[in-house]
């Protein structure tokens, strides 16, 4: 029968792990491999421990390779090929799960633990319907008869906020948009009415406003009765959600307790810097790896190194200087619902003293290195989708204009439209004060220079062919030193030899800031630049980016939909829906007051580090 | 959009249309590079003693005396009529020739390719669900019979089917056991193709989250394979199956050669053997038609088998 049908109190533990680790077999791991113990690999998981209960949530928070989703999938017997696991304790509903059948594994997946795997957007069979996907979990787990499935289907899309439950459930994942895809995927998992679910980054692929609805949707979950397990990156969105956090790094808990212990008191220096380099509510210009007050360092070493060298191992994420010193004034917004009032005395303050009116619009006398003016792009030819519609904005030399909005708003459009590789239906763009869109690119060719781009996948941007040495120098033509440009954004000459499959994420990202440095651009167009890097990764590319900013004078016209990242690195700012710009204007004032309802919305909707209590966090 | 939809029809069809007209006017001048009088040919081959007489009417009487652009514009003008010629050789109607020849053909390239189609996908699932071992011997099988020549394939199965063991004609007969050899002959080196490409995409989709996300729902080693790694499985084939008919019909002209089947290879092969030029550009013409048509057909199937096809389609569209 229904897993659901056995009585689950609250508070009753559903998951006991002792000592758990994991690891995966030495040399080649292939399908079935069994390894003995004398062949075996490093523990990625190493001695965890925690439980989970009823109407209760733990999140288990880590950067990439901490061991968090390892962990996660030991709990349902899917750990890989080649992988071993070992535990003193694993117990679901009391019975102990060591060497479990196969059988009795596939009871409990999906039957006694639902699982939301990572990466929503490819993780339901794009070849079938998402009701075959979620009738599948009924199919394995009750005896319910095919037109019952139907109908349960249909209940679950519903309870989980799909819109038109009953057409849906025909579509295929690739008809739905991000959103939809998570609801649908957390239908599938809820199906059997589990009594625990895992969410592994449940949240990290979707834009803000639906990441709300979707955490709106645990706590649904939460409160009828659901154990939760959450496994994420993201500080501010398990800190709206998790009741208890275990802190991962490097395979072990690092720290664990309450949320408001853990988040609001962190005793380990590794969560501290953690919350540290959370850039949301951090003033403009202050460092956020070494953040204790002072700026990120003007000349010299532009980044906090750790010490060591420039690979991005989280030992980086340490804080140079252990001084806890609280840095950001965020006492004073305690108790606000959005606290992402920008620090006072540290904030730069151009924005401020640059006129507050009309303040993006290019005008008379000052120094644009950019100017957008009224571009407009339909795709698809007569009645298709309008991309851009007559968007203005322009940037000041050695000044950043953050561009925010959701996936679909338009904004890779404009940065394509701006890079001179989207012709515009409409509008113009001027660079250095000259034409540059629209215009022949064989015109344009010489002054290409003055123009660089960072994108968010930094490895596809680059040749796999080539090393790093190549890389730069064909960018540099000549005009300067390849070790020069890495020891400026923090790489160690020694990376010149590497090619791009061969380093971090962090790495690479600094590798082509270096590239768009080169040619000693005025400005640079940084789409998505740090969304597929870790947090205390992050901190590190949004400082180096601005020490780069503070030496060489070069503009940046940032583009994300991280309110937080933009907020933290934005003179001035741009908020797009729709192919519209809606709101513009000094970051500071935008984000303390917003005149639209849809900016209003986003910044409402924009998870925010705090206690339950409402307070924000400071330690 | 509908008016997006008919003209990427039109567009096929138009590319249908040149593939045909262009395989027709190969062929056309392609044969006149053969040495030898057509003339002569039509009398009979290169061993007949037609009188110069004779030569001269038969040259007249097909228009064989003009020049060669007056022959290609008077052949063309009776293609588009329908008239398809008759053959020299034959002295019937091209059209009864290829009518009479092809069920055959069809109905051996048919067989082969869903004979094919089991191999492929049976090895390919099976062959990435063992261990290691498996994989490897997979792999191999499928290196193996796609480099292996037909005439030298059908000659080993030959050897032991009928000779060695005889259980089957080595001579293609009426019933259905005459098929097995020549099916087996076809299907063999193409399941070779296809296993490769299957198996590369099964092991995609067993490395895909949709099936971590399918275990995750409790769903067995069986189940994985059946509902989700078949499909993706599968869609490659689907898409090389145009090609692979195309592939089928060349390699009837050596199998029903060798097996001596009646059919559309063995009527190619002789009338390129007595330059019968309207036969053989009668038969060149089905052939392409037919590869069109699977061409469009499999295009079609590709589609509603993956509907990301056409979300990719639109995604391109407003890159470029």
């Amino acid at each position: 029968m229904s897993g659901g049908d056995e009585t689950t109190g609250v508070g009753e533990v559903l998951v006991r792990v002792e000592g758990l680790r994991v690891g995966f077999g030495g040399g080649r791991s292939g399908f079935g491999a069994r390894s003995r113990a004398s062949e075996r690999g490093p523990a990625v998981v190493d001695g965890v421990s925690f439980e989970v209960r009823a109407g209760r949530s733990l999140a288990i928070v880590g950067e990439s390779g901490s061991g968090k989703s390892v962990t996660a999938r030991a709990l349902v017997g899917l750990v890989g090929p080649g992988s071993w696991v070992t535990a003193d304790a694993l117990e679901v509903d009391g019975i102990s799960m060591l060497g479990a059948s196969a059988a009795a594994w596939r009871r409990v997946r999906g039957g006694r633990i639902g699982l939301v795997v990572q990466d929503a957007l490819v993780s339901l069979d794009p070849l079938r319907p998402i009701g075959r996907e979620i009738a599948d979990a009924l199919r394995l787990h009750t005896t319910l008869s095919e037109a019952g499935r139907r109908a349960r289907v249909e209940e679950l899309l519903e309870s989980v906020g799909m819109p038109e439950p009953r057409s849906r459930m025909r579509q295929r994942s690739g008809e739905l948009s991000g959103g939809l895809r998570q609801r649908a995927l957390i239908a599938s998992a809820l199906a059997a009415s589990p009594a625990l679910l895992i969410a592994d980054e449940p949240t990290t692929a979707l834009d803000s406003t639906v990441q709300a609805q979707i955490l709106g949707l645990f706590e649904t979950i939460k409160a009828r009765g659901t154990g939760l397990l959450f496994i994420s990156h993201d500080l501010a969105v398990v800190s709206r959600i998790a009741d208890d956090v275990l802190v991962m790094r490097g395979g072990r808990v690092v720290e664990a307790g309450t949320v408001e212990a853990v988040l609001g008191d962190p005793r380990s220096s590794y969560t501290k810097a953690l919350l540290r380099a959370v850039p949301a509510g951090v003033a403009r210009g202050v460092s956020l790896v070494a953040r204790g007050g002072s700026r990120v360092a003007r000349g010299g070493s532009p980044v906090a190194r750790g010490g060591s060298s420039g690979v991005d191992i989280p030992s980086e994420s340490r804080p140079a200087s252990a001084s806890p010193t609280p840095a950001r004034p965020t006492s004073a917004s305690e108790g606000m619902s959005t606290p992402l009032l920008p620090g006072s005395g540290e904030a730069r303050v151009t924005s401020a003293s640059e006129g507050m009116s009309t303040p993006l619009l290019p005008g008379s006398g000052e120094a644009w290195v950019l100017e957008v003016a009224g571009v407009s792009k339909t795709f698809g030819g007569l009645g298709g989708r309008k991309a851009v519609d007559g968007v203005s904005l322009g940037v000041r030399a050695g000044t950043t204009v953050g561009l925010v909005g959701e996936s679909g708003s338009g904004k890779t459009t404009v940065a394509r439209i701006v890079l001179g590789l989207t012709a515009p239906d409409e509008g113009s763009v001027r660079l250095g004060g000259e034409a540059w869109v629209p215009g022949r690119e064989r015109d344009r060719r010489a002054r290409r220079a003055s123009l660089g781009a960072v994108y968010q996948d930094a490895l596809s941007s680059f040749d796999p062919r080539l090393t790093v040495q190549q890389i730069l120098s064909d960018a540099l033509r000549g005009q300067g030193s390849v070790e020069g440009l890495l020891e400026e954004v923090g790489l160690e000459a020694r990376v010149a030899s590497a090619r791009p499959l061969q380093l971090s994420g962090g790495q690479r990202q600094r590798v082509s800031i270096a590239r768009a440095l080169a040619p000693q651009p005025s400005v640079i167009v940084l789409d998505e630049p740090v969304s597929a890097l870790d947090v205390s990764i992050q901190a590190q590319i949004l400082d180096l980016l601005d020490a780069l900013q503070r030496e060489r004078g070069v503009a940046y016209l940032f583009i994300s939909h991280d309110l937080g990242v933009v907020q933290h690195m934005s003179d001035e700012l741009a908020v797009m829906k729709d192919g519209r710009i809606v709101e513009q204007g000094p970051a500071a004032s935008v984000f303390a007051a917003p005149s639209h309802a849809y900016t209003r919305a986003l910044l409402a909707a924009a998870p925010v580090l705090r206690t339950r209590e409402g307070g924000a966090l400071a330690w | 959009m509908g008016l997006r939809r008919a003209g990427r029809i039109g567009l096929r069809v138009l590319g249908g249309v040149f593939v045909l007209w262009a395989a027709a006017t190969l062929t056309f001048f392609g044969l006149r590079l053969i040495p030898g009088d057509p003339a002569q040919a039509i009398l009979g081959g290169p061993g007949s003693q037609a009188s110069a007489e004779a030569l001269a009417a038969v040259r007249a009487e097909y228009g064989l005396d003009q020049s060669i652009w007056a022959q290609y514009g008077l052949y063309f003008s009776r293609l588009l009529g329908g008239d398809l010629g008759s053959s020299y050789s034959l002295r019937t109607p091209v059209s009864e020739v290829i009518g009479a020849q092809i069920g055959g053909t069809l109905l051996l390239a048919v067989l082969a390719l869903a004979v094919a189609w089991a191999i492929a996908l049976g090895l390919a699932v099976w062959s990435t669900r063992g261990g290691r071992v498996a994989g490897v011997v997979g792999s191999g099988l499928e290196i193996v019979a796609a480099a292996v020549p037909h005439f030298w394939l059908a000659t080993v199965l030959v050897l032991i089917f009928s000779t060695t063991l005889r259980w089957l004609p080595a001579v293609s007969t009426q019933g259905p056991e005459g098929l097995v050899l020549p099916v087996l002959t076809l299907a063999l080196p193409l399941a070779g193709f296809l296993g490769q490409v299957m198996r590369e995409s099964v092991l995609d989709a067993l490395d895909a989250p949709f099936v971590l996300s399918a275990r995750a729902r409790g769903e067995g080693e069986s189940g994985v394979r059946w509902r989700h790694v078949l499909r993706h499985g599968a869609l490659p084939g689907i898409a090389l199956s145009g090609w692979a008919f195309g592939w089928l019909i060349s390699g009837a002209v050596v199998v029903e050669t060798i097996f001596a089947r009646p059919g559309l290879g063995r009527t190619l092969l002789n009338a390129v053997q007595l330059r019968d030029v309207p036969l053989v550009i009668g038969v060149v013409l089905v052939v392409a038609l037919g590869y069109v048509i699977m061409t469009v057909l499999t295009d079609a199937v590709s589609r509603v088998a993956d509907p990301r096809l056409a979300v990719r389609e639109r995604e391109q569209e407003r890159v470029s």
